[in-house]
C-alpha cells in the first residue's frame, strides 16, 4: 500500500503540477534533434514493421502445421483461423484510428473559432472517501472557463466518511452541486441524476475514482464540433498500475482495450462501450433516453452493471456516431487484488453479455458493415473462446494428442506477439508492454472462462463498483 | 437547428480500405498455410533441424577435415542399420538421438568416412575402390525421425546415409510419422542422402488364417478372405513380385534414381515371427527380389562376418576361385543392426574389429578383439575365452571377425579342454562353411563343412590326445593341404582343402548343455613361420 500511495502521489502531482514527461520534453530540442529523433522513430516503426511482418509468417507457419498434423482438431483449426483473422482485422481498423478522427473533425472551410461548450462534470460515488475529494478537485483544476464549468456530484447514502469529505469541497467551492441520497439507489440513477441536473451542453461521467487531465479539457470537448458525434470515451491508464503484477497486467490491458480495440471501434465511430470511468455525452441526446435506460431490466430483474455500456447502445442505436480520444488521458484505480479483479471481470462480462443482446436487435438496420465485420463476429469469438479453451485444453489431449493443443498456444502467443508489436509502435513510453502476454495467458487460462461464471450467476444483480462485497440491493 | 460548419463525413472510405486489407490478409493466412504446408523446408522440425544442423556444424568444426588415417584401400566394408532416432531411452528398438550422434562422431574421430549407396554398390561390384575404414549408413522405414534428427548431425560431420523407403507408406497423405513425397525429394536434393527399396507395402501385418492371426506379408501365404482361402503358392509369388516391382518402378519414376537395393523388411531376417504356413516364402521371395534388385540387405545374425564383401568375381585375385566364390557378396548384404543401448565406443570397437585383420595374430583375451558366437555362450574377458553350449544344445561355435581373406596360415590355440570334443577351425567363410581338426580323446578327425554339409575327409587314432587344462592344439593350412597338430606336432593331413577363410573354434559334446571348454590364448601365424613352437 506503501508503494500505491506513493505512486498515486507522483502522479497527482505530475497531473496537478503539469509536469508531462513525454510531450513537455520535446519542446525545448533543437531544430537537429527533433530531426534526429524523427529518422530514429521511423527506424524504429520500419524494425516494427519487419517485426510484424515474421510474426506474421510465424502465424502462417504455426496454421500451416496445425493444418498438416494429421492428428488434428478440424474445430478448433476452424476457430483459430476465424479468431486469428478477427483480431488481426481489429489491428488494421485500429491503423486508420487517427485518420478517421481527423476526418470526423475536418471543416467544410478553415474555421477555427473557438469552441468551449458549458460542461458539465458528474460524479456518482459511493464510499469513496479517500479520492472523492481530490476528484472534485481536479475538475475544478480544469484549464477551461470557470462559468462555463459545473460539478455534480452524487453521495449515494455512503457509509464511510465520503459525505464529510463532499461537504469539505463544498466550502471549497460554493458552486459544487451536491446531491446527498439517504437511501442507496445505485449508480445507474446516480447518473441519470447527474444528467437531469446538469447544466452543460456536455455530461462528461466520471468515476469516484478516476480523472481527467486538466490540460486536455479541451481535446474532451474537441469532437462535439462535430453534431453527429454523440458520445466519446477518453484513452484511460490506471493510476496504480505500478502496485503489483496484476496491476502492470492491468495497464498492458487498457492500453490494448482503448488505443487498441476501442481505436478500431472508432475508426468506423461506433464505439460499443464509453467507458464508465471517463466518457462525455450531449445531454440533450440523453435526457431522452433516461427513463427507458432506467427501466432496464434483463430475465425480469433490473440490469445492474454494464451501466455505460448500456447507456452507450442507446446514443448509437438513436443514430449518433460515438468515438474514442486518444489525446484526452484520463487516470482510474484499478482493481489490486486477484478477488477483486475477478469479480470485475464477471461484472464487466454480464454487462457485455446483456448489452450484446440489446444491440444485436437493431446493429444490423444502423450499420451492417459494423455488424457483419465487427459485432457478430466479436460475439461469436467471445461466446466460442471458453469453449474452445477448454476443447483445446481438455477434449483435444485426450481425443487427439498434444500438437492440436501446442499449436492453439502457439497461436495465441503469437497473435499476442503482434498486438504487442502495435502497441509499441501506438506508444514507445508505456513500459507495461511485456505484460501483453501475461495477459494472453491469464485469459486463455482463466479469464475466458469468466464468461460462464457470468452466464451463471446472472440473475446475482450486485451494485458495483469496487471493492464493494456488501452492497445492499439498489432499491430501484 | 444552426448551421454548423462541421460536416458529416462517412466512415466508408476506412471500410473500403479495412476490407480490402483484412481480405488481403485472410488471404495470405490461408493461401500461405497451404503453400507452406507443402513445403518441408518450413516446417518446424525442418527450422530446428537446420539450426541443429548450424550448431552442430560450429562445435564439431575441429573434425569436419580430419585427415584420414589411412590410404589403404577396403578389403570389405561394414553396413550399419538404423531405423528412428528417438528420445525415449526407454524404446528398445531404436537408438536414441543422443547415443547416435556419440557414435557418429567416435567413428568420424577413427577417422571414419561414410559412403552414399552408389559408392557402395560400385564399391560391391568392383568398379571403385574405397579407402579403408568406409562404411554404409542405412535407416529403414523412411519415417521422420529417420531423417530430421539425423540430418543436422550428418551435415556436420560430412556423413552420407541411406534411407529405405516404404512406397505406400511415403504416399500416405498428410503423414506425421512417414518422410511424404516432398521431404523425400528434399533429402535426396540435399546431396547428403540415398534412397533404396524397402518394398511397396510389404511393412505391415496381413490376415494370414480365417482367425485373423496375421502374417508376413514376404514369408506367409495370405488368407483372401472373399473367397475363404489361403493363396496359392503362385498367388504368393504375383503378388511379391508385384509389390517388389512396383516399388522399383514407383520409386524410380518419382525422384529419377536408379534404385538397386532392397532393403528386406520383417520377417525374412529380424526373426519376427510370421502365421509360419509357407516354409519357403522368405526363400521364394528371395529369388524374386534377387532377380529385380542387385543387392538385397539383410540383418546380421552372428553367423556371418561383419563387414560385406565384394561380389565373387570383384574380390582381388589373390584369393582362390573356391573362396571368393563362397564368401563374395551374392545379393544378399548383411548389415549390423545397431542396438538402442551401445554407445560409440561400442559401435566403434564393433567396427575396428570387423577390419581385416594381418597375420600373425596373437590373442590373449584382455578384450574380445572380435570373436563372434555364432551359436552358444562365449565369454571373453580377464585373458580367458569361454566357450559353452547352451542347455539345449550339444555344442557351441565361435569365430573370429576380420579373418576372411587369410589364407595359408597355423593356427595354435591352449585350452582347458576335459570332456566331449574340441575343434580348431580353419578356412572359415561363414559359421556353416569351414574346415575342421576335431579332436576326440585319443581320436583326430580332419572335416570339411560347406553350407551345413558336413564330410569327414580322414580320420586316425592318436593315443596321446588327451584331456588337459592345457591341451595344445592347432590347424595347419596351405594349397589343398589341411594339417592337424598336437602339442605343435603334424598329427594328421588331409589333401583335399578347397577354399581358404578365418579361424574359429567348437566344442561339441553328445550330452546336451554340457560342452565346453576354455581357450586361454591362440596364435596364427603364416605356413611358412608356424612349423616350429614359439
Amino acid at each position: 500500500m506503501k508503494v500505491l500511495e506513493a505512486v498515486n502521489s507522483w502522479r497527482r502531482n505530475t497531473v496537478v503540477v503539469g509536469n508531462d514527461l513525454w510531450h513537455a520534453d520535446s519542446n525545448h530540442l533543437t531544430q537537429q534533434q527533433l530531426e534526429h529523433r524523427r529518422a530514429r522513430n521511423i527506424g524504429y516503426q520500419a524494425l516494427l514493421f519487419a517485426a510484424a511482418f515474421l510474426v506474421l509468417l510465424a502465424i502462417i507457419l504455426i496454421k500451416s502445421q496445425t493444418t498438416t498434423a494429421s492428428d488434428v482438431d478440424g474445430v478448433l483449426l476452424v476457430y483459430t483461423f476465424f479468431v486469428t483473422i478477427f483480431q488481426l482485422s481489429r489491428l488494421v481498423a485500429s491503423l486508420f484510428y487517427t485518420a478517421s478522427y481527423e476526418r470526423a473533425l475536418s471543416a467544410h472551410e478553415a474555421h477555427q473559432e473557438p469552441f468551449t461548450p458549458a460542461i458539465s462534470f458528474v460524479i456518482p460515488a459511493y464510499n469513496e472517501e479517500k479520492e472523492i475529494a481530490r476528484t472534485i478537485r481536479n475538475c475544478y483544476l480544469s484549464h477551461y472557463p470557470p462559468e462555463k464549468t459545473e460539478v455534480i456530484v452524487i453521495n449515494d447514502a455512503s457509509t464511510d466518511g465520503t459525505r464529510d469529505e463532499i461537504v469539505k469541497m463544498k466550502q471549497l467551492y460554493p458552486q459544487l452541486v451536491f446531491v446527498d441520497w439517504v437511501t442507496n439507489k445505485g449508480k445507474r440513477h446516480g447518473m441519470a441524476e447527474g444528467f437531469r441536473r446538469a447544466s452543460g451542453e456536455l455530461v462528461i461521467q466520471l468515476d469516484s475514482d478516476s480523472r481527467i487531465d486538466p490540460r486536455d479539457i479541451h481535446n474532451v470537448v474537441e469532437p462535439f464540433r462535430n453534431p453527429r458525434v454523440g458520445a466519446v470515451s477518453y484513452h484511460t491508464e490506471p493510476v496504480n498500475a505500478d502496485a503489483n503484477i496484476l496491476t502492470r497486467m492491468q495497464a498492458a490491458y487498457y492500453f490494448l482495450s482503448f488505443r487498441i480495440l476501442k481505436a478500431a471501434e472508432s475508426t468506423f465511430r461506433m464505439v460499443f462501450c464509453c467507458s464508465g470511468c471517463a466518457s462525455a455525452y450531449r445531454r440533450e441526446m440523453i435526457l431522452p433516453l433516461l427513463d427507458d435506460w432506467l427501466k432496464e431490466t434483463f430475465l425480469g430483474l433490473p440490469v445492474t452493471w454494464g451501466d455505460d455500456r448500456s447507456i452507450t447502445n442507446r446514443v448509437i442505436q438513436l443514430g449518433y456516431e460515438t468515438m474514442y480520444s486518444s489525446s484526452v488521458r484520463a487516470y482510474t484505480i484499478v482493481p489490486t487484488t486477484l478477488k477483486q479483479f475477478i469479480k470485475q471481470q464477471i461484472r464487466w462480462k454480464k454487462g457485455w453479455f446483456v448489452n450484446s443482446i440489446f444491440a444485436s436487435k437493431f446493429i444490423i438496420k444502423r450499420d451492417p458493415f459494423v455488424a457483419f465485420t465487427y459485432f457478430f463476429p466479436l460475439m461469436i469469438v467471445t461466446i466460442m473462446t471458453p469453449v474452445m479453451a477448454s476443447r483445446a485444453f481438455i477434449y483435444t489431449p485426450l481425443v487427439h494428442g498434444f500438437s492440436s493443443t501446442l499449436y492453439y498456444m502457439l497461436g495465441v502467443f503469437a497473435v499476442a506477439a503482434l498486438f504487442l508489436i502495435f502497441y509499441r509502435l501506438y506508444a514507445r513510453e508505456n513500459p507495461y508492454y511485456p505484460y501483453v502476454f501475461l495477459w494472453a495467458c491469464l485469459n486463455m487460462i482463466v479469464l475466458s472462462y469468466m464468461l460462464f461464471v457470468a452466464l451463471v450467476t446472472i440473475q446475482n444483480r450486485g451494485w458495483g463498483t469496487r471493492e464493494t462485497h456488501t452492497k445492499p440491493q439498489p432499491t430501484a | 437547428m444552426r448551421a454548423h460548419p462541421y460536416v458529416f463525413r462517412s466512415t466508408s472510405y476506412f471500410k473500403m480500405v479495412f476490407l480490402l486489407i483484412s481480405g488481403a490478409l485472410l488471404a495470405v493466412i490461408v493461401i500461405g498455410s497451404i503453400y507452406v504446408e507443402n513445403e518441408p523446408a518450413l516446417s518446424p522440425r525442418a527450422i530446428f533441424a537446420d539450426v541443429r544442423g548450424a550448431y552442430l556444424s560450429a562445435i564439431w568444426s575441429p573434425y569436419q577435415n580430419l585427415a584420414v588415417a589411412s590410404t589403404a584401400n577396403a578389403k570389405a566394408i561394414p553396413v550399419l542399420t538404423y531405423h528412428r532416432l528417438v528420445r525415449d531411452v526407454n524404446d528398445v528398438a531404436n537408438v536414441t538421438v543422443a547415443n547416435f550422434q556419440d557414435q557418429m562422431l567416435a567413428l568420424k574421430k577413427a577417422g571414419w568416412q561414410s559412403v552414399s549407396l552408389q559408392e557402395f554398390e560400385e564399391f560391391i561390384e568392383g568398379r571403385r575402390t574405397l579407402p579403408e575404414k568406409s562404411f554404409l549408413l542405412t535407416f529403414d522405414d523412411a519415417a521422420k525421425d529417420s531423417f530430421y534428427p539425423v540430418d543436422p548431425i550428418l551435415k556436420a560431420l560430412g556423413f552420407h546415409a541411406t534411407n529405405f523407403v516404404i512406397v505406400a507408406s511415403s504416399e500416405i497423405p498428410r503423414s506425421t510419422y512417414y518422410l511424404v513425397p516432398k521431404e523425400i525429394e528434399r533429402m535426396i536434393a540435399s546431396g547428403r542422402w540415398s534412397i533404396g527399396s524397402h518394398s511397396f507395402d510389404g511393412h505391415r501385418p496381413y490376415p494370414a488364417d480365417p482367425a485373423g492371426q496375421t502374417g508376413v506379408y514376404f514369408a506367409d501365404r495370405l488368407w483372401l478372405s472373399e473367397q475363404s482361402r489361403l493363396e496359392t503358392v503362385s498367388e504368393f509369388s504375383a503378388r511379391v513380385r508385384q509389390d517388389l516391382a512396383a516399388a522399383k518402378k514407383d520409386l524410380e519414376t518419382t525422384y529419377n534414381v536408379p534404385i538397386r537395393s532392397f532393403a528386406f523388411p520383417l520377417g525374412n531376417e529380424t526373426g519376427v515371427n510370421g502365421a509360419n504356413n509357407f516354409p519357403e516364402g522368405a526363400s521364394t521371395t528371395e529369388a524374386i527380389a534377387r532377380s529385380l534388385y542387385k543387392f538385397g540387405f539383410l540383418q546380421l545374425n552372428n553367423q556371418h562376418f561383419t563387414f560385406a564383401f565384394p561380389t565373387r568375381e570383384a574380390l582381388p585375385g589373390d584369393i582362390a576361385s573356391m573362396t571368393a566364390h563362397l564368401l563374395g557378396t551374392d545379393f544378399i548384404v548383411r548389415r549390423i543392426h545397431v542396438d538402442h543401448d551401445w554407445d560409440g565406443e561400442r559401435l566403434l570397437s564393433i567396427m575396428e574389429n570387423g577390419r581385416m585383420k594381418t597375420l600373425p595374430y596373437e590373442d590373449d583375451f584382455s578384450e574380445n578383439r572380435g570373436w563372434i558366437p555364432a551359436w552358444g555362450a562365449l565369454s571373453i574377458g580377464r585373458n580367458n575365452f569361454e566357450l559353452k553350449a547352451t542347455d539345449s544344445h550339444s555344442s557351441a561355435s565361435a569365430f573370429l571377425d576380420g579373418s576372411a581373406l587369410w589364407d595359408d596360415y597355423g593356427f595354435d590355440l591352449t585350452a582347458n579342454w576335459q570332456s566331449g570334443h574340441i575343434f580348431a577351425l580353419a578356412d572359415v567363410i561363414d559359421s556353416s562353411t569351414y574346415d575342421a581338426c576335431v579332436y576326440s580323446r585319443g581320436e583326430v578327425r580332419i572335416q570339411s563343412t560347406v553350407r551345413g554339409q558336413t564330410r569327414t575327409l580322414v580320420a586316425k587314432k592318436v593315443p596321446a590326445i588327451a584331456y588337459s587344462d592345457s591341451a595344445r592344439l592347432g590347424i595347419r593350412v596351405h594349397g589343398a593341404t589341411i594339417e592337424c597338430t598336437w602339442d605343435y606336432a603334424s598329427v594328421l593331413e588331409s589333401y583335399e582343402r578347397k577354399h581358404a577363410g578365418g579361424v574359429g573354434v567348437q566344442v561339441w559334446n553328445e550330452t546336451l548343455g554340457v560342452a565346453e571348454a576354455q581357450v586361454s590364448s591362440v596364435i596364427v601365424r603364416p605356413y611358412f613361420a608356424s612349423n616350429t613352437p614359439s
